[in-house]
């Protein structure tokens, strides 16, 4: 993957998306997070790192307002998201035209007959007007290369095609935040590449990223702050990636390296 | 630590075929491929040759080939008359031919199913216990009314020519309608098909409905693929080595993973939207009109609507 710039993080003012010892279980029995409290700053890029069934994924949709913990609060622009405060006529449209979503499974978030139709849905929900709709279409189309797949059904392109239509979907609202659920999952290097430029260049212009993975090379290129989620669905570590990513014994203790794994060899073990 | 079966060495050669065959493949298996089959074609997702990416129908505007086939669709319901029925499965032949699609496959997929099945049950519409007229065969007739118990059969049992007129219309109109939706499936994908439907003022949610549907129930075949094909590479999946019992419990088990997944996908596709600013009100995309021609099309469908009309004009069929 080629390394982006990475820019300064900023981490002053007011948190943008604030979780405070939250807990959550799916069907009240499976535990996904176990007081879990974070911070993400705007214009931060966070890199939320965890195994399989750590709660990467379920904290996302918290913060998207998709669930509702067990426990705790979390904030999101100074609010506290509640069925309440979602359903107000107010704040619900504009927090979804400024957190965007991008979920793990494509196929779970392309419902519309094309691909233009796709990338058309939020403008057209925002209540953008038809000639503004049509250009976030069309720039998006340009941006992502997709422009020969606009009349294709989303359901017949391929795993790396239906990510480009998921992310030109979610950008065409003009997002202020992105919650990214193993963006780069699935894609051949190609598309990690470009993928990670066009990530990094909506970081320089002041997007605020939430990226939950696995995928270590990718919290190092892109990602200001790294945040690990170990195995007991807690925050074992918050940090600079530089520092997170050499510490051999914290990823292998929250099963993000193998045992056989020599990265950060000389580092703190 | 291995178990101990798994640490064997192979079992010996691979026994060569020994030319018998085992039984052809089972219903169940043959079923479901011909439905995987029909669904691929009447959903808009098998290739057709001269079809989606060819031909003059395929490249003209969804909104013409919508009305028209939907005027053509009117006519064949409103129709009386067998000849009609047959001037317009005619057109609908030639449209297929002029535009390239596979004629023969179209027929096929038109006669060997449906219209059969309308024909059987159009069967006792041709008696004359069910439709009195003119005899054509005498299949009983013993002159007086034949008691049996509490219950009187009449002495006469005929077919008539009413009720083959009858049955011929009905199947005629079935296997005429067919092929004009085939035609539209064939030479349009889905979207176009919504794009029409909204044209003619269909409303927004509806559509929305409607594409929603057609895309989920084209992902949960593939689902429902996947999981024959891992069957098939599985030990003891040859077609009919274990009898019916396990295929039955096979199909139990994959009707039970796709009503989950549907429930999976339903959430899933909820949350998807809602991210996205849906709240309960669809708004649709109306792309900056392309001129198309669209002409055509809609003329053949008022051609066949004019058709049938005639016959109820005075002097007409």
């Amino acid at each position: 993957m080629a390394e982006p710039t990475k820019q300064g993080e900023p981490k002053q003012g007011e948190p943008i998306l604030q979780v405070e010892d939250v807990w959550y279980r799916y069907l009240g029995r499976f535990p996904a997070l176990a007081g879990v409290s974070l911070a993400v700053y705007p214009g931060e890029f966070l890199a939320v790192l965890g195994a399989n069934g750590s709660g990467k994924s379920t904290l996302l949709r918290l913060l998207a307002g998709l669930i509702h913990p067990e426990r705790g609060r979390v904030r999101a622009f100074g609010v506290e998201l509640r069925p309440e405060t979602l359903e107000d006529a107010a704040f619900g449209p504009a927090f979804r035209a400024r957190v965007g979503v991008l979920f793990q499974n494509p196929d779970s978030q392309l419902f519309n007959a094309t691909v233009e139709e796709e990338i058309a849905f939020a403008p057209l929900q925002m209540g953008l007007d038809q000639g503004e709709v049509a250009r976030r279409v069309e720039a998006m189309l340009a941006l992502l290369d997709l422009g020969h797949l606009r009349d294709r059904p989303p359901f017949q392109l391929s795993g790396g095609e239906k990510k480009r239509v998921a992310l030109a979907a979610v950008l065409a609202q003009g997002p202020e935040v992105l919650l990214l659920d193993e963006p780069m999952a699935g894609l051949d290097p190609r598309s990690q590449d470009h993928l990670a430029d066009l990530l990094a260049e909506l970081h320089r212009h002041g997007r605020t990223i939430v990226m939950a993975t696995h995928d270590l090379d990718a919290a190092r290129f892109l990602a200001g702050r790294v945040v690990v989620l170990g195995e007991d669905h807690r925050v074992a570590a918050d940090g600079p990636p530089e520092a997170i990513l050499r510490d051999t014994a914290l990823l292998r203790a929250a099963n993000l390296i193998s045992a056989r794994d020599r990265r950060g060899a000389g580092a703190r073990e | 630590m291995l178990p101990e079966w798994l640490t064997r060495p192979p079992a010996g050669p691979v026994p060569r075929p020994a030319g018998r065959r085992v039984r052809r493949r089972s219903f169940l298996a043959a079923t479901l491929a011909a439905v995987q089959a029909f669904l691929a074609d009447a959903l808009g997702n098998g290739p057709v040759e001269g079809g989606r990416d060819g031909g003059w129908l395929a490249r003209a505007d969804p909104r013409g080939k919508v009305t028209g086939v939907l005027l053509l669709l009117l006519a064949a319901a409103l129709a009386r008359e067998a000849r009609t029925l047959l001037a317009l499965h005619l057109l609908a032949v030639a449209l297929a031919l002029s535009t390239g699609l596979p004629v023969g496959r179209l027929l096929r997929r038109v006669w060997i199913g449906i219209p059969l099945l309308t024909a059987a049950i159009a069967l006792p519409a041709t008696l004359s216990w069910v439709r009195p007229g003119e005899p054509l065969l005498w299949l009983w007739r013993v002159g007086e009314e034949v008691r049996l118990g509490p219950l009187a059969l009449p002495g006469e049992l005929a077919v008539t020519r009413q009720g083959v007129q009858g049955a011929l219309v009905l199947v005629l109109r079935t296997g005429t309608s067919l092929g004009y939706l085939f035609l539209l499936t064939w030479t349009t994908r889905f979207s176009g098909i919504c794009r029409g439907l909204r044209a003619l003022g269909v409303p927004p949610l509806f559509v929305a409905i409607l594409a929603m549907t057609h895309r989920y129930l084209v992902v949960l075949v593939q689902l429902l693929e996947e999981l024959f094909t891992a069957r098939r590479a599985r030990p003891g999946a040859v077609a009919g080595a274990a009898g019916a019992r396990p295929a039955q419990a096979f199909v139990a088990g994959a009707i039970g993973v796709l009503l989950h997944r549907s429930e999976v996908l339903t959430r899933e596709v909820h949350e998807a939207m809602v991210t996205r600013g849906f709240r309960g009100e669809v708004r649709l995309y109306a792309r900056p009109n392309r001129s198309r021609p669209w002409l055509l099309p809609l003329l053949a469908g008022l051609v066949g609507a004019a058709a049938v009309l005639s016959e109820r004009l005075p002097g007409g069929g």
